[in-house]
């Protein structure tokens, strides 16, 4: 069971490359196949629920010897928001489909980017969350540069030495700490005692591996990969990356500070904060210039991260609360903005905003589903973001963190600027003489509007449903160190 | 001891010629540079793993561990397997470096801000 | 490249190198070998072929796009997993059969996938990079 959101995606993808020369036949297969991992998803998510966490070893090796996986709260609600992600992103991939980026094996890698975030989830191997973020860069790489234009090879191309250094430095860590602690089970890790005289190398490591997640997640100093290459692919890839990718780096830091680096709050929490508070900030400042529908969107990116690891890095049940909550809410909204940015560009012609306009009279409900998305982002009641805000600003009083929390306000401020922006600019203002707007198919208008209706769906009912949802998950046990540390290496593994 | 002592100043080495080749302007020595760092981060696991000479951990007939002065295994799987994944990686690398140059025309990464939209 | 030495030399070079390569494949069952290095090989040789005798004469040789065997290698290699999964109750688990005095199990089918995966991948890098214009 637990198996299944890595191995079904990986054979998708070989069924997928098979069906290469037959592209009708590979997007009703592409769509099954997200189908069935949104299915597997939710399956998973409903017995780790049910039943609390699940664990198993690969090839029946048991931990801390073999590599093994678990599901417990955490893991089943992030391979939970990856499928919920997916698949809508899939449906509008057919809207845009034309051939040109399906024959340069679109389907297949999306499958193969699936696999390696899940397994990144679910794994409690350091060295093999280093194989699954690997897994998922190189098929990134290749979906980043699909269609081979300028921009995007030169965005792609600071995309992959960026995270090629954060891989190196992640291995260089993860060798460190295989040399002091003799294992690189997590589980493992968090129950070995450490002499004291090799107590600064694990400080060393602590280093590394926040270094090696803050280039991942496009925290503060090493952020500026993410709105270089974030705008220039094909509008599907765009969308899946927003609301998938970057959350990896996030779920690196809450576990391994929520795990690992536990007893060492006093330097992680600072450390981490350090990092998030001057992203919040530099994200929101850096889209207020930009013009550029999709730069505005990967510069909130930025700065949303920040807000996610501020409330990973102060820990704590409140703190991890929101950092979920969060992570759940800038998924299913950015992706879906993004997805709003691509239709508008199917129906306008351009990304830029001075070449779009009149939308809120030419296309309603499209602009309508825009608005519900655009004020969740920026934190309107009864939306996830409002909801999503609340909970990190609440965690950063209660952690003693004042100062925090008031950014957090004021980065909201912004985001709402850049919001309405977005909205007077290619929704209000009448359209400008040279926009030629083009007239679609019902089946296509269909296709572009399920995946903004379903995403408004989803950020409406995660704001509506929060507090229950909340409850639910601690009941599983997701910020307990201990509770880890039983479901991997405990007899009960299945 | 000596050895590790040794390979230690090998790892430095190999971190600061991939450091100094990242930091210069042609694309190609970014990539050498790359390269030399993803070596020098094997060698340090390496290293870190602790070195020991001439008994292979496999376990003698009969026995049912190898002899606890046998070398590490782990650490030879984990650099194998970064091995591997550098390769795929350095290859990709080695095929957006050849668009990127023909697409541009230069190898000069300053001149590389196509993505940056016009003012 | 033209070189009529190198184009004889190829000829009797790439079956040895085709043969090694799969002595390479079945020796990693229980010596230094397996798949990867198989795979590497046999990637090697054929693009020797396409280095003396052209790009598309090694495609012709290959017959199969790489692509496919990337798609081919990795059913093979999960599918050899997925049998674990189904017998044993553990994903990658191994299962056994004797054949005489021979033992004959599924990571054996693991590194077959594992070696048409890497000769599709190193193929496919190789003719990408080969190729003069962007296709």
């Amino acid at each position: 069971m637990i198996f299944l959101p890595v191995v079904l995606p990986l054979l998708s993808a070989a069924i997928l490359m098979m069906l290469h020369a037959r592209p009708r036949a590979q997007r009703v297969a592409s769509l099954a196949a997200h189908g069935a991992f949104l299915g597997v998803a939710v399956l998973l998510f409903a017995r780790v629920q049910g039943e609390g966490p699940i664990a198993a070893a690969v090839g029946g090796w048991h931990p801390p010897f073999g590599v093994s996986f678990l599901a417990d709260a955490l893991s089943a609600t992030m391979v939970l928001l990856t499928a919920v992600v997916a698949f809508p992103v899939a449906v509008f991939a057919l809207a845009l489909a034309d051939g040109r980026w399906e024959r340069m094996g679109y389907h297949p890698l999306v499958q193969v980017m699936l696999a390696g975030v899940s397994g990144a989830f679910l794994t409690t191997d350091l060295f093999n969350l280093f194989v699954w973020f690997e897994v998922t860069l190189i098929s990134s790489f290749v979906l980043l540069t699909l269609g081979n234009r300028p921009a995007q090879i030169q965005g792609g191309f600071k995309y992959v030495v960026l995270n090629l250094l954060s891989s190196v430095v992640f291995l260089c860590a993860a060798g460190l700490l295989y040399g002091v602690a003799g294992t690189l089970n997590l589980a493992d890790l968090a129950q070995r005692r450490i002499p004291a005289e090799d107590l600064w190398l694990i400080g060393l490591v602590g280093v590394l591996f926040l270094g090696t997640f803050s280039i991942k997640s496009a925290l503060f100093p090493l952020f500026f990969w993410l709105p270089a290459a974030y705008p220039t692919p094909a509008a599907p890839v765009a969308a899946l990356f927003a609301g998938v990718l970057t959350k990896v780096g996030v779920y690196a830091i809450l576990r391994t500070g929520s795990v690992y680096f536990a007893d060492a709050t006093a330097v992680w929490t600072p450390a981490v904060l350090a990092l998030s508070v001057p992203t919040m900030l530099v994200g929101v400042f850096g889209a207020i210039v930009q013009t550029d529908w999709r730069r505005i969107l990967a510069f909130h990116s930025v700065s949303q991260v920040g807000y996610m690891a501020a409330a990973a890095g102060i820990g704590g049940k409140a703190g991890m609360m929101a950092a979920v909550l969060f992570m759940v809410h800038h998924g299913l909204v950015k992706s879906a903005l993004f997805v709003a940015a691509g239709a508008g560009w199917r129906l306008g012609g351009s990304y830029r905003l001075d070449r779009l306009g009149g939308f809120a009279r030419s296309h309603g409900w499209y602009a309508a589903l825009f608005l519900t998305l655009a004020l969740s982002l920026a934190g309107f009641p009864p939306s996830s973001g409002f909801a999503a805000k609340l909970a990190a600003i609440l965690a950063a009083l209660q952690g003693g963190y004042g100062w925090v929390a008031g950014t957090m306000v004021l980065t909201g401020l912004f985001t709402l600027f850049s919001m309405v922006k977005i909205w007077n600019e290619a929704f209000w203002k009448p359209a400008p003489e040279e926009m030629r707007v083009r007239t679609l198919g019902a089946g296509e208008r269909f296709l572009l509007h399920l995946p903004l209706a379903w995403f408004a769906a989803a950020a409406l009912g995660v704001g509506l449903g929060w507090s229950p949802a909340l409850a639910s998950s601690a009941k599983a046990g997701m910020q307990d160190r201990d509770g880890y540390v039983r479901a991997v290496l405990g007899d009960e593994v299945r | 001891m000596t050895v590790e002592a040794l390979l230690s100043v090998a790892v430095g080495v190999l971190f600061a010629t991939g450091l100094y080749l990242m930091l210069r302007r042609t694309i190609v020595r970014l990539l050498i540079g790359l390269s030399l760092i993803g070596n020098a981060a094997n060698l340090l696991i390496f290293v870190a793993a602790s070195l020991r000479r001439g008994v292979p951990p496999i376990a003698p007939e009969g026995a049912a561990a190898p002899p606890p002065e046998a070398a590490d295994p782990l650490a030879q799987a984990l650099i194998l397997t970064a091995i591997v994944i550098s390769f795929g990686v350095l290859g990709f690398a080695l095929a957006l470096t050849d668009r990127t140059v023909q697409a541009t025309g230069t190898d000069d990464l300053d001149q590389m801000t196509e993505e940056e939209p016009e003012p | 490249m033209n070189s009529l030495i190198l184009r004889t030399g190829t000829t009797f070079v790439m079956p040895l190198l085709l043969v090694f390569s799969l002595f390479l494949l079945i020796r990693g069952h229980n010596l230094p070998g397996g798949g990867f290095a198989g795979g590497l090989v046999a990637a090697a040789s054929l693009a020797l072929y396409g280095l003396s005798n052209g790009m598309n004469a090694s495609k012709a040789v290959l017959r199969v796009r790489p692509e496919t065997l990337i798609a081919a290698g990795l059913l093979t290699a999960v599918v050899s997993g997925a049998l674990g999964l189904a017998v044993r109750g553990s994903y990658l688990a191994p299962i056994w059969w004797s054949i005489g005095s021979v033992k004959v199990g599924t990571p054996i089918l693991f590194d077959v996938g594992v070696y048409l995966l890497v000769v599709g991948v190193v193929l496919t890098m190789v003719f990408a990079l080969s190729a003069e214009e962007p296709s």
